[in-house]
This record gives C-alpha cells, sequence and structure tokens, in this order.
C-alpha cells in the first residue's frame, strides 16, 4: 500500500511538474509575442504621428518653396519689361500676382507657426502618446523687396539652416527612441540662410525597426 | 494508474487547447501589427494602402484591432517634381485669386 502510494504520488508530482512547465512555456511565449506587438503598436502609433506633424511642415516648406520659385521667375520676367513696351499693360496685373503670392506665402507660415504644435498635442492626445512633446520650430525671414521703380516684387522667404536639427519631433519609445526630422537634399550642408526654390523637402526617419 | 492518466490528459489537453487559440489570436495580431507598419510608411512616402488596413486622409484602422488618427499630408513624401503637379497648381491659382480678390489684414 505504501509502495502504490508512494508511486502514486511520485506519479501526481512529476504530473503537476510536466503540466507546470507546458503552461509556463505557453503563457511565456504568449508573453513574449503579446509585449513585441505592444511594442510595435506603440512604434506604429509614433511613427503616424511624427509623420503626420513632419506632414505638416513638409507640405508648408514646398508650398513657400513653389511661390520662391515662382517670385524669382516673375522678378526675371518683370525686369524684361521695360525693354518690351507691349508687356507695360502686365505691370498690374504682374503686380497683383505678386502679392497675392506674398499673401500667400505668409498664411502658410502662419497657418504652420499656430496648428503645428496643436497638431502635434491633438494627435498624441488620441493616440494615447506621452505628452507633452518637444518643441519643434523654425527661423524664417524675407528678403528686402526688389524695387524696380514701376513695379515691387516681394524678396524670398529664407530660412535658417538650424531648420534640419529644430523641425524634429521625438519619441521616447519602449526600447529606444525615434525621431523624424525634416530634409532637404539640396540645402543639407547649407550653413546660415537660404532661400529655398525646389519642392524636394522629404523627411528622415530614425527609429527603434 | 488509469485515474491519474484521465487526470492529466483533462488537465493538459484544455491548456493546449486554450493556449492554441490564444497563441493563434497573438499571431493574427502580429501579422496586423506589421501590416499597420507597412501601411503607415506607404501611406506617407507612397500614397498606398496595403490590407487589411482602411486608410482614409485622417484614419489608419485595422477592423478588431484599433485606429491610428492621422493627418495626411497633401502630397505623399516620395511623391516630388514641381512640373507634374497639375492639381496643386490648379488649387494655388484658385487661392492666389481669391487671396488677390480680398485683402485679408483688413
Amino acid at each position: 500500500m505504501v509502495f502504490l502510494k508512494n508511486k502514486r504520488g511520485s506519479i501526481l508530482i512529476l504530473s503537476a511538474f510536466l503540466i507546470m512547465i507546458i503552461v509556463t512555456s505557453i503563457l511565456g511565449i504568449n508573453s513574449i509575442y503579446g509585449n513585441l506587438c505592444n511594442i510595435i503598436s506603440y512604434q506604429n502609433k509614433a511613427d503616424a504621428h511624427m509623420l503626420s506633424v513632419i506632414g505638416l511642415y513638409v507640405e508648408t516648406l514646398d508650398k513657400v518653396s513653389w511661390i520662391n520659385k515662382q517670385l524669382r521667375r516673375i522678378g526675371a520676367l518683370a525686369a524684361l519689361i521695360p525693354f518690351v513696351p507691349q508687356l507695360a499693360p502686365l505691370v498690374t496685373f504682374v503686380q497683383k500676382i505678386t502679392g497675392g503670392l506674398e499673401t500667400y506665402q505668409d498664411l502658410l507660415l502662419i497657418r504652420l507657426k499656430t496648428h503645428a504644435p496643436v497638431l502635434d498635442n491633438e494627435l498624441r492626445l488620441e493616440n494615447k502618446l506621452s505628452v507633452p512633446g518637444n518643441y519643434h520650430y523654425f527661423e524664417y525671414r524675407r528678403q528686402p523687396p526688389i524695387d524696380l521703380i514701376f513695379m515691387v516684387i516681394p524678396g524670398l522667404i529664407e530660412i535658417n539652416s538650424d531648420i534640419f536639427n529644430t523641425v524634429c519631433i521625438k519619441h521616447k519609445g519602449l526600447i529606444t527612441g525615434s525621431m523624424a526630422c525634416v530634409d532637404n537634399n539640396t540645402h543639407r550642408e547649407e550653413k546660415g540662410w537660404f532661400a529655398p526654390t525646389e519642392e524636394d523637402w522629404n523627411v528622415v526617419m530614425n527609429n527603434a525597426y | 494508474m488509469l485515474t491519474e492518466f484521465y487526470g492529466i490528459i483533462m488537465t493538459i489537453v484544455p491548456i493546449i487547447i486554450i493556449g492554441a487559440v490564444f497563441a493563434r489570436q497573438i499571431d493574427t495580431r502580429y501579422k496586423n501589427e506589421l501590416a499597420f507598419h507597412k501601411a503607415i510608411k506607404g501611406v506617407f512616402f507612397d500614397d498606398k494602402c496595403y490590407q487589411p488596413v482602411k486608410c482614409s486622409s485622417e484614419k489608419l484602422e485595422i477592423k478588431d484591432l484599433y485606429d491610428i488618427r492621422i493627418r495626411k499630408p497633401s502630397k505623399s513624401f516620395n511623391k516630388k517634381g514641381s512640373e507634374d503637379v497639375s492639381d496643386e497648381l490648379q488649387d494655388l491659382y484658385g487661392k492666389l485669386e481669391k487671396a488677390t480678390k480680398s485683402d485679408p489684414y483688413k
């Protein structure tokens, strides 16, 4: 009886041990996968947030650069007007266009200045990401206008080269942080102020995986 | 002996089945998360959306998982080239026309 009891007891202990191993391994593997999913989920939300906010900057900078290009073209064409008298009636029209472009450029930059921080916090809150975020901004100024006597061409918008460091959206990730910054192929190595005229603004990302 | 054997089987089998179901759910979620990751890059860089993610200009969504609020820019990052953006130009000319007609500082 004692032998049987011991044998039965040892089988039960062995079985319990095996069940414990199976349960632990199933739970362990599932929890590893579950945590991995949580990390990817957080990273996805962070990526979507960073790209959304940087997208607003890229969109604005593309348009500002496009307007700079048009103002430069108009300036070059307007310089021809004194030599081609037939173009004289166009002066008022060109003046209106340049004025409109200048106003639109100013409005775009004001919209960016006010909307970017709001969008940043709004998306952080709605996607349940860390709040508050980091500062992101860039310095810009307008070149002096070109006076052609018969008309005035507005100056181009110049941007400080610090933009590549200051317009960055950052996240403290679960493993390592991630960051997205604006980038520009033409002006990446620029020092000081530059007036962009090409719509080649892009995004450079650096994240955990 | 047979009683113990039945006991062990009756304990292990449900555990394995529940574990397998749970593992399958996690596996599906893992695949969906990776799909989300691909879709986010697709939407912003190439203007593409990948299944099973539903993409709009304000939201990326997978049914039964979760949704992510976004703001999709008017032009994807990899779609560049200033001379062939006729829609963009038309849009800008429309806004320009409005801007020339009214003075916002008044």
